[in-house]
Protein backbone atom coordinates (compact mmCIF):
# COMPACT_ATOMS: atom_id res chain seq x y z
CA UNK A 1 0.00 0.00 0.00
CA UNK A 2 1.34 3.30 -1.02
CA UNK A 3 1.58 5.95 1.68
CA UNK A 4 -1.11 9.03 1.28
CA UNK A 5 0.59 12.59 1.83
CA UNK A 6 0.30 14.44 4.98
CA UNK A 7 1.61 17.97 6.25
CA UNK A 8 2.62 19.11 9.48
CA UNK A 9 -0.05 21.94 10.72
CA UNK A 10 1.31 21.72 14.44
CA UNK A 11 3.76 20.70 16.42
CA UNK A 12 3.98 20.99 20.15
CA UNK A 13 7.31 20.26 21.62
CA UNK A 14 6.39 18.01 25.23
CA UNK A 15 9.73 17.97 26.93
CA UNK A 16 12.95 17.48 25.33
CA UNK A 17 12.87 14.99 22.16
CA UNK A 18 9.70 14.01 22.29
CA UNK A 19 7.31 16.39 19.96
CA UNK A 20 3.07 16.12 19.29
CA UNK A 21 2.55 16.88 15.64
CA UNK A 22 -0.62 17.13 14.42
CA UNK A 23 -0.92 16.11 10.48
CA UNK A 24 -3.60 17.14 7.89
CA UNK A 25 -3.98 15.48 4.53
CA UNK A 26 -2.10 17.19 1.53
CA UNK A 27 -3.55 14.86 -1.38
CA UNK A 28 -6.71 16.34 -1.95
CA UNK A 29 -8.26 13.24 0.23
CA UNK A 30 -10.37 12.43 2.82
CA UNK A 31 -8.59 12.75 6.71
CA UNK A 32 -8.05 9.29 8.23
CA UNK A 33 -10.73 7.40 10.30
CA UNK A 34 -9.23 5.19 13.05
CA UNK A 35 -10.36 3.00 16.33
CA UNK A 36 -8.46 4.07 19.78
CA UNK A 37 -5.64 2.05 20.04
CA UNK A 38 -5.00 1.62 16.21
CA UNK A 39 -1.23 3.19 14.52
CA UNK A 40 -0.14 4.58 11.29
CA UNK A 41 3.24 3.76 9.72
CA UNK A 42 4.96 7.74 9.14
CA UNK A 43 7.24 7.81 6.27
CA UNK A 44 9.94 10.16 6.12
CA UNK A 45 11.51 10.59 2.54
CA UNK A 46 14.85 9.13 1.99
CA UNK A 47 15.14 8.01 5.98
CA UNK A 48 12.70 5.61 6.17
CA UNK A 49 8.99 4.00 8.10
CA UNK A 50 8.19 3.67 11.71
CA UNK A 51 4.73 2.51 13.06
CA UNK A 52 3.20 5.37 15.44
CA UNK A 53 0.18 5.04 17.55
CA UNK A 54 -2.29 7.54 16.98
CA UNK A 55 -2.89 9.98 19.80
CA UNK A 56 -5.88 11.68 18.76
CA UNK A 57 -9.84 12.10 19.18
CA UNK A 58 -11.04 9.50 16.84
CA UNK A 59 -14.62 11.20 17.82
CA UNK A 60 -12.97 14.22 15.85
CA UNK A 61 -10.78 12.92 12.73
CA UNK A 62 -9.54 16.23 10.99
CA UNK A 63 -6.10 15.46 11.72
CA UNK A 64 -3.76 12.96 12.81
CA UNK A 65 -2.10 13.19 16.20
CA UNK A 66 1.22 11.46 17.34
CA UNK A 67 3.12 11.60 19.97
CA UNK A 68 6.98 10.83 19.00
CA UNK A 69 9.73 10.66 20.46
CA UNK A 70 13.11 10.50 19.30
CA UNK A 71 15.18 7.07 19.87
CA UNK A 72 16.93 6.61 15.99
CA UNK A 73 17.39 7.82 12.48
CA UNK A 74 13.35 7.94 11.76
CA UNK A 75 11.77 9.54 15.34
CA UNK A 76 14.61 11.92 14.99
CA UNK A 77 13.49 13.31 11.43
CA UNK A 78 9.50 13.05 12.83
CA UNK A 79 10.69 15.16 16.03
CA UNK A 80 12.75 17.81 13.45
CA UNK A 81 9.80 18.41 11.34
CA UNK A 82 8.26 21.64 11.30
CA UNK A 83 4.70 23.18 10.35
CA UNK A 84 4.50 22.78 6.28
CA UNK A 85 6.92 19.44 6.01
CA UNK A 86 5.33 16.61 4.37
CA UNK A 87 5.36 13.06 5.16
CA UNK A 88 3.71 9.66 4.21
CA UNK A 89 1.23 8.08 5.84
CA UNK A 90 -0.38 4.34 5.59
CA UNK A 91 -2.77 3.16 8.18
CA UNK A 92 -4.76 3.06 10.36
CA UNK A 93 -3.15 -0.61 11.45
CA UNK A 94 -4.20 -2.74 14.46
CA UNK A 95 -6.17 -4.14 16.26
CA UNK A 96 -7.85 -1.52 19.13
CA UNK A 97 -8.83 -1.08 22.81
CA UNK A 98 -11.60 -3.29 23.40
CA UNK A 99 -14.12 0.06 24.47
CA UNK A 100 -17.71 -1.52 23.54
CA UNK A 101 -16.59 -5.04 25.47
CA UNK A 102 -15.77 -2.12 28.43
CA UNK A 103 -19.22 -0.59 27.92
CA UNK A 104 -21.26 -1.17 31.35
CA UNK A 105 -17.77 -1.81 32.80
CA UNK A 106 -15.54 0.11 35.16
CA UNK A 107 -12.53 0.82 33.56
CA UNK A 108 -9.39 1.31 34.79
CA UNK A 109 -6.74 3.02 32.52
CA UNK A 110 -2.66 2.51 33.44
CA UNK A 111 -0.13 4.26 31.12
CA UNK A 112 3.48 4.76 31.82
CA UNK A 113 5.71 7.40 30.36
CA UNK A 114 4.97 7.74 26.60
CA UNK A 115 2.44 4.94 26.67
CA UNK A 116 -0.02 7.87 27.50
CA UNK A 117 0.06 8.60 24.08
CA UNK A 118 -1.68 5.57 22.41
CA UNK A 119 -4.08 5.56 25.32
CA UNK A 120 -4.91 8.87 25.13
CA UNK A 121 -7.81 8.33 22.15
CA UNK A 122 -9.44 5.82 24.75
CA UNK A 123 -9.42 8.22 27.04
CA UNK A 124 -10.99 10.90 24.72
CA UNK A 125 -13.26 8.10 24.10
CA UNK A 126 -14.12 7.23 27.74
CA UNK A 127 -15.24 11.04 28.65
CA UNK A 128 -17.21 11.70 25.18
CA UNK A 129 -19.03 8.93 27.03
CA UNK A 130 -19.11 8.74 30.30
CA UNK A 131 -22.62 7.29 30.62
CA UNK A 132 -21.91 4.41 28.61
CA UNK A 133 -19.28 3.03 31.59
CA UNK A 134 -19.29 2.76 35.39
CA UNK A 135 -15.95 3.85 37.35
CA UNK A 136 -13.23 5.43 35.02
CA UNK A 137 -9.51 5.96 36.57
CA UNK A 138 -6.99 7.09 35.11
CA UNK A 139 -3.38 6.04 36.48
CA UNK A 140 -0.05 7.71 34.90
CA UNK A 141 3.59 7.24 35.84
CA UNK A 142 6.60 9.03 34.46
CA UNK A 143 9.85 9.82 35.49
CA UNK A 144 10.06 13.40 36.21
CA UNK A 145 7.35 16.17 36.80
CA UNK A 146 9.31 17.72 33.58
CA UNK A 147 8.35 14.15 31.60
CA UNK A 148 4.57 14.23 31.86
CA UNK A 149 2.73 14.63 28.97
CA UNK A 150 -0.33 16.87 27.67
CA UNK A 151 0.05 18.73 30.59
CA UNK A 152 -2.87 20.90 30.26
CA UNK A 153 -5.15 17.92 29.28
CA UNK A 154 -4.04 15.74 32.64
CA UNK A 155 -4.73 19.53 34.66
CA UNK A 156 -8.51 19.53 32.92
CA UNK A 157 -9.33 15.47 33.07
CA UNK A 158 -8.04 16.10 36.76
CA UNK A 159 -10.43 18.61 37.55
CA UNK A 160 -13.56 16.45 36.87
CA UNK A 161 -15.52 14.62 39.34
CA UNK A 162 -16.43 11.86 37.21
CA UNK A 163 -13.01 10.08 36.82
CA UNK A 164 -10.18 9.46 39.37
CA UNK A 165 -6.92 10.92 37.46
CA UNK A 166 -4.04 10.11 39.75
CA UNK A 167 -0.66 10.64 38.83
CA UNK A 168 2.95 10.03 39.82
CA UNK A 169 6.48 10.37 39.31
CA UNK A 170 9.60 8.55 40.21
CA UNK A 171 11.66 11.63 40.89
CA UNK A 172 10.89 15.26 42.19
CA UNK A 173 12.57 18.17 43.31
CA UNK A 174 10.86 20.31 46.32
CA UNK A 175 8.05 22.22 44.40
CA UNK A 176 6.06 18.93 43.16
CA UNK A 177 3.17 18.93 45.28
CA UNK A 178 2.26 15.54 43.55
CA UNK A 179 3.06 11.96 44.33
CA UNK A 180 6.60 10.54 44.14
CA UNK A 181 6.92 6.71 43.71
CA UNK A 182 6.12 4.01 41.20
CA UNK A 183 2.89 3.90 39.19
CA UNK A 184 1.34 -0.06 41.04
CA UNK A 185 0.58 1.85 44.20
CA UNK A 186 -1.90 4.08 42.53
CA UNK A 187 -4.20 1.12 41.65
CA UNK A 188 -5.23 0.83 45.28
CA UNK A 189 -6.31 4.02 45.21
CA UNK A 190 -8.73 3.81 42.03
CA UNK A 191 -12.24 2.19 42.18
CA UNK A 192 -13.58 -0.31 40.43
CA UNK A 193 -15.30 -3.95 41.13
CA UNK A 194 -12.53 -6.24 40.00
CA UNK A 195 -14.96 -8.78 38.17
CA UNK A 196 -16.56 -5.66 36.12
CA UNK A 197 -13.62 -4.11 34.67
CA UNK A 198 -11.67 -3.65 31.73
CA UNK A 199 -8.18 -2.78 32.05
CA UNK A 200 -6.16 -0.52 29.31
CA UNK A 201 -2.66 -0.72 30.04
CA UNK A 202 0.22 0.76 28.23
CA UNK A 203 3.99 1.56 28.94
CA UNK A 204 7.30 -0.33 28.52
CA UNK A 205 6.66 -3.98 28.66
CA UNK A 206 8.23 -4.77 32.73
CA UNK A 207 6.18 -1.65 33.86
CA UNK A 208 2.90 -3.59 31.98
CA UNK A 209 4.10 -6.67 33.63
CA UNK A 210 3.84 -5.26 37.04
CA UNK A 211 0.42 -3.59 36.36
CA UNK A 212 -0.91 -6.73 35.03
CA UNK A 213 0.35 -9.03 38.58
CA UNK A 214 -0.88 -6.07 40.96
CA UNK A 215 -4.25 -5.57 38.96
CA UNK A 216 -4.08 -9.47 38.99
CA UNK A 217 -4.02 -9.56 42.48
CA UNK A 218 -6.25 -7.52 42.75
CA UNK A 219 -8.55 -10.26 41.35
CA UNK A 220 -9.04 -8.61 37.87
CA UNK A 221 -9.01 -12.10 35.01
CA UNK A 222 -6.06 -11.86 32.72
CA UNK A 223 -8.22 -12.14 29.80
CA UNK A 224 -9.61 -8.75 31.07
CA UNK A 225 -6.52 -6.81 31.36
CA UNK A 226 -5.47 -5.04 27.90
CA UNK A 227 -2.24 -4.32 26.78
CA UNK A 228 -0.60 -2.87 23.71
CA UNK A 229 2.38 -3.98 22.07
CA UNK A 230 5.56 -2.84 20.21
CA UNK A 231 7.84 -4.33 17.80
CA UNK A 232 9.65 -3.41 14.78
CA UNK A 233 7.78 -3.13 11.95
CA UNK A 234 8.26 -3.51 8.08
CA UNK A 235 4.34 -3.91 5.85
CA UNK A 236 2.43 -3.66 8.97
CA UNK A 237 -0.14 -5.23 6.92
CA UNK A 238 0.72 -9.27 7.83
CA UNK A 239 3.39 -10.15 5.12
CA UNK A 240 6.99 -9.97 6.02
CA UNK A 241 7.16 -11.12 9.21
CA UNK A 242 9.66 -8.61 10.87
CA UNK A 243 7.05 -8.08 13.90
CA UNK A 244 6.12 -11.62 14.53
CA UNK A 245 5.48 -12.31 18.44
CA UNK A 246 5.24 -16.34 18.83
CA UNK A 247 2.42 -17.10 16.56
CA UNK A 248 1.11 -13.96 15.68
CA UNK A 249 1.97 -10.64 14.26
CA UNK A 250 1.61 -7.70 15.98
CA UNK A 251 0.72 -5.77 13.22
CA UNK A 252 -1.76 -7.67 12.20
CA UNK A 253 -3.23 -9.43 15.55
CA UNK A 254 -2.08 -6.55 17.90
CA UNK A 255 -0.91 -3.80 18.92
CA UNK A 256 -3.54 -4.41 21.44
CA UNK A 257 -3.95 -7.58 22.98
CA UNK A 258 -5.49 -9.01 26.12
CA UNK A 259 -2.91 -10.13 28.61
CA UNK A 260 -4.06 -13.24 29.08
CA UNK A 261 -3.05 -14.18 25.15
CA UNK A 262 0.67 -13.05 25.87
CA UNK A 263 1.72 -13.23 30.33
CA UNK A 264 3.86 -16.00 29.31
CA UNK A 265 5.48 -14.62 26.35
CA UNK A 266 6.44 -11.87 28.32
CA UNK A 267 8.10 -13.36 30.70
CA UNK A 268 5.95 -13.61 33.33
CA UNK A 269 7.81 -16.04 35.07
CA UNK A 270 10.18 -13.43 35.54
CA UNK A 271 8.43 -11.63 38.02
CA UNK B 1 -8.85 7.80 68.84
CA UNK B 2 -11.52 5.92 67.00
CA UNK B 3 -9.77 4.06 63.87
CA UNK B 4 -12.79 2.08 63.22
CA UNK B 5 -13.00 3.03 59.62
CA UNK B 6 -9.12 2.00 59.11
CA UNK B 7 -9.42 -1.51 59.99
CA UNK B 8 -10.54 -2.64 56.39
CA UNK B 9 -8.90 -0.01 54.34
CA UNK B 10 -4.96 0.22 55.80
CA UNK B 11 -2.31 -2.63 55.62
CA UNK B 12 -1.68 -1.34 59.27
CA UNK B 13 -4.54 -2.96 60.62
CA UNK B 14 -5.66 -5.01 58.20
CA UNK B 15 -4.84 -8.69 59.70
CA UNK B 16 -4.67 -7.77 63.30
CA UNK B 17 -6.69 -9.62 65.72
CA UNK B 18 -9.56 -7.20 67.91
CA UNK B 19 -7.63 -7.30 70.71
CA UNK B 20 -4.47 -5.76 69.53
CA UNK B 21 -5.90 -3.46 67.22
CA UNK B 22 -8.14 -2.21 70.28
CA UNK B 23 -5.19 -1.21 72.30
CA UNK B 24 -3.09 0.66 69.43
CA UNK B 25 -6.96 2.35 68.99
CA UNK B 26 -6.69 3.26 72.88
CA UNK B 27 -3.20 4.66 72.63
CA UNK B 28 -3.51 7.24 68.85
CA UNK B 29 -3.13 10.45 69.35
CA UNK B 30 -4.69 12.21 66.87
CA UNK B 31 -2.60 14.78 65.33
CA UNK B 32 -3.32 17.86 62.63
CA UNK B 33 0.17 18.63 60.78
CA UNK B 34 -0.06 21.94 58.15
CA UNK B 35 1.21 22.34 54.88
CA UNK B 36 4.85 22.41 54.75
CA UNK B 37 5.50 21.34 58.23
CA UNK B 38 8.44 18.47 59.16
CA UNK B 39 6.78 15.86 61.03
CA UNK B 40 10.46 13.95 61.47
CA UNK B 41 13.61 14.61 60.56
CA UNK B 42 16.52 12.34 59.27
CA UNK B 43 18.47 10.65 61.78
CA UNK B 44 17.07 11.76 65.00
CA UNK B 45 15.12 9.30 67.15
CA UNK B 46 12.68 7.10 65.89
CA UNK B 47 10.31 7.25 68.89
CA UNK B 48 7.10 6.71 66.86
CA UNK B 49 5.27 6.00 64.00
CA UNK B 50 1.58 7.31 62.11
CA UNK B 51 -1.42 6.20 60.24
CA UNK B 52 -1.86 8.96 57.71
CA UNK B 53 -6.10 9.39 58.34
CA UNK B 54 -5.57 12.47 55.25
CA UNK B 55 -3.43 14.48 53.33
CA UNK B 56 -0.47 13.47 51.89
CA UNK B 57 3.13 13.33 53.15
CA UNK B 58 6.66 13.14 51.54
CA UNK B 59 9.37 11.48 52.32
CA UNK B 60 12.88 13.26 51.29
CA UNK B 61 16.16 13.18 51.90
CA UNK B 62 19.10 15.35 51.00
CA UNK B 63 21.93 14.49 48.50
CA UNK B 64 25.87 15.95 48.61
CA UNK B 65 25.41 19.75 47.15
CA UNK B 66 21.93 19.39 45.80
CA UNK B 67 18.24 20.91 46.49
CA UNK B 68 16.41 17.39 48.81
CA UNK B 69 14.50 14.73 46.40
CA UNK B 70 11.28 13.41 47.65
CA UNK B 71 11.59 9.85 47.40
CA UNK B 72 8.19 8.92 48.00
CA UNK B 73 4.84 10.31 49.08
CA UNK B 74 2.24 8.57 51.39
CA UNK B 75 -1.38 9.36 51.06
CA UNK B 76 -4.39 8.21 52.87
CA UNK B 77 -4.25 4.74 54.92
CA UNK B 78 -0.31 4.47 54.66
CA UNK B 79 2.14 3.85 57.95
CA UNK B 80 4.15 6.21 58.20
CA UNK B 81 7.42 5.58 60.03
CA UNK B 82 9.33 2.17 60.17
CA UNK B 83 12.27 2.93 61.72
CA UNK B 84 11.04 3.05 64.88
CA UNK B 85 10.93 -1.35 65.03
CA UNK B 86 14.67 -1.33 64.16
CA UNK B 87 18.23 -0.57 65.32
CA UNK B 88 19.14 2.30 65.35
CA UNK B 89 15.74 3.44 65.74
CA UNK B 90 16.18 6.64 64.20
CA UNK B 91 14.57 8.34 60.86
CA UNK B 92 16.05 7.37 57.76
CA UNK B 93 14.17 10.09 56.02
CA UNK B 94 12.44 13.38 56.73
CA UNK B 95 8.80 13.42 56.47
CA UNK B 96 7.34 16.70 55.71
CA UNK B 97 3.36 17.95 54.73
CA UNK B 98 2.54 18.18 51.06
CA UNK B 99 -1.17 19.50 52.36
CA UNK B 100 -2.73 20.27 55.86
CA UNK B 101 -2.97 16.62 57.12
CA UNK B 102 -3.62 14.59 59.56
CA UNK B 103 -2.07 11.73 61.65
CA UNK B 104 -3.10 9.22 64.22
CA UNK B 105 0.54 9.17 66.00
CA UNK B 106 1.62 6.03 68.06
CA UNK B 107 4.52 6.03 70.37
CA UNK B 108 6.69 3.98 69.74
CA UNK B 109 7.77 3.02 73.70
CA UNK B 110 4.66 2.07 74.25
CA UNK B 111 3.65 -0.20 71.52
CA UNK B 112 7.20 -1.57 72.10
CA UNK B 113 6.81 -2.27 76.21
CA UNK B 114 2.99 -3.97 75.31
CA UNK B 115 4.63 -5.96 72.66
CA UNK B 116 6.92 -7.61 75.20
CA UNK B 117 3.34 -9.04 77.14
CA UNK B 118 1.07 -9.49 73.64
CA UNK B 119 3.25 -11.74 71.27
CA UNK B 120 -0.05 -11.49 69.02
CA UNK B 121 0.52 -8.06 68.60
CA UNK B 122 4.30 -7.56 68.21
CA UNK B 123 4.15 -11.02 65.46
CA UNK B 124 1.37 -8.45 63.61
CA UNK B 125 3.64 -5.64 63.89
CA UNK B 126 6.33 -7.54 62.85
CA UNK B 127 4.40 -8.69 59.42
CA UNK B 128 2.95 -5.19 58.82
CA UNK B 129 6.54 -3.78 59.34
CA UNK B 130 8.50 -6.69 56.92
CA UNK B 131 5.58 -6.62 54.44
CA UNK B 132 5.49 -2.47 53.88
CA UNK B 133 9.79 -2.96 54.11
CA UNK B 134 9.44 -5.42 50.62
CA UNK B 135 7.00 -3.61 49.09
CA UNK B 136 8.93 -0.37 49.33
CA UNK B 137 12.52 -2.06 48.62
CA UNK B 138 10.88 -3.26 45.72
CA UNK B 139 8.97 -0.37 44.67
CA UNK B 140 12.46 1.53 45.08
CA UNK B 141 14.08 -1.29 42.48
CA UNK B 142 11.48 -0.54 39.93
CA UNK B 143 12.24 3.15 40.40
CA UNK B 144 15.72 2.47 39.97
CA UNK B 145 14.69 0.17 36.80
CA UNK B 146 13.63 3.09 35.06
CA UNK B 147 10.63 1.77 34.53
CA UNK B 148 9.33 4.23 32.06
CA UNK B 149 12.02 4.81 30.01
CA UNK B 150 13.31 3.15 27.12
CA UNK B 151 13.45 -0.97 26.95
C1 LIG C 1 2.41 -0.27 17.33
C2 LIG C 1 3.50 0.68 17.69
C3 LIG C 1 3.18 1.93 18.17
C4 LIG C 1 4.18 2.84 18.48
N1 LIG C 1 3.83 4.08 18.93
C5 LIG C 1 4.78 4.98 19.18
C6 LIG C 1 4.43 6.30 19.58
O1 LIG C 1 3.26 6.65 19.73
N2 LIG C 1 5.43 7.18 19.80
C7 LIG C 1 6.75 6.83 19.65
O2 LIG C 1 7.61 7.69 19.86
N3 LIG C 1 7.11 5.59 19.30
C8 LIG C 1 6.16 4.67 19.04
N4 LIG C 1 6.53 3.41 18.65
C9 LIG C 1 7.96 3.09 18.59
C10 LIG C 1 8.55 3.56 17.29
O3 LIG C 1 7.98 2.84 16.23
C11 LIG C 1 10.08 3.30 17.35
O4 LIG C 1 10.64 4.19 18.27
C12 LIG C 1 10.69 3.54 16.00
O5 LIG C 1 10.34 2.48 15.16
C13 LIG C 1 12.21 3.64 16.09
O6 LIG C 1 12.70 3.87 14.80
P1 LIG C 1 13.99 4.73 14.53
O7 LIG C 1 14.37 4.54 13.09
O8 LIG C 1 13.82 6.12 14.99
O9 LIG C 1 15.03 4.06 15.45
P2 LIG C 1 15.98 2.84 15.10
O10 LIG C 1 17.12 3.35 14.32
O11 LIG C 1 15.16 1.70 14.60
O12 LIG C 1 16.44 2.51 16.57
C14 LIG C 1 17.39 3.32 17.24
C15 LIG C 1 17.63 2.77 18.61
O13 LIG C 1 16.47 2.98 19.43
C16 LIG C 1 16.03 1.75 19.93
N5 LIG C 1 14.59 1.77 19.89
C17 LIG C 1 13.80 1.46 18.85
N6 LIG C 1 12.50 1.56 19.20
C18 LIG C 1 12.49 1.96 20.48
C19 LIG C 1 11.45 2.25 21.41
N7 LIG C 1 10.16 2.12 21.13
N8 LIG C 1 11.80 2.67 22.64
C20 LIG C 1 13.07 2.79 22.96
N9 LIG C 1 14.10 2.51 22.14
C21 LIG C 1 13.82 2.10 20.91
C22 LIG C 1 16.58 0.69 19.04
O14 LIG C 1 16.73 -0.53 19.77
C23 LIG C 1 17.90 1.29 18.64
O15 LIG C 1 18.87 1.05 19.61
C24 LIG C 1 5.55 2.47 18.34
C25 LIG C 1 5.88 1.20 17.87
C26 LIG C 1 4.87 0.31 17.57
C27 LIG C 1 5.22 -1.04 17.05
S1 LIG D 1 5.28 -5.78 10.03
FE1 LIG D 1 5.27 -7.19 8.40
S2 LIG D 1 4.23 -8.86 9.28
FE2 LIG D 1 4.00 -7.32 10.78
Amino acid sequence: MLPRSFRVSERVIEFAGTVTLDLVPSDGGPPITFRPGQFAMIYIHGVGEVPISIAGDAGAPGSLVHTVRAVGAVTNAIVRLRPGDEVGIRGPYGSAWPLTRAIDHDVVVIAGGLGLAPVRPAIYHLLGHRDAYGFVSVAYGSRTPADLLYRGELHDWKARFDTNIQITVDHAMAGWRGDVGVVTPLIDRLSFDPCFTIAIVCGPEIMMRIVARDLMARGVAAGDIYVSLERNMKCAIGFCGHCQFGSSFICKDGPVVPYASVAERLGMEEL
Amino acid sequence: MKLGRWRERSPLFAEMDDQSFAFLESIAQETAVRENEIIFRVNTPADRFYLVIEGKISLRIAGPSRPPITIQTLGEGCLLGLSWRLPPYRWQWTAQALTDSKLAAFDARTVLEACKHNPRLDAALWRVVARESATRLQNARLQLLDLYGQE
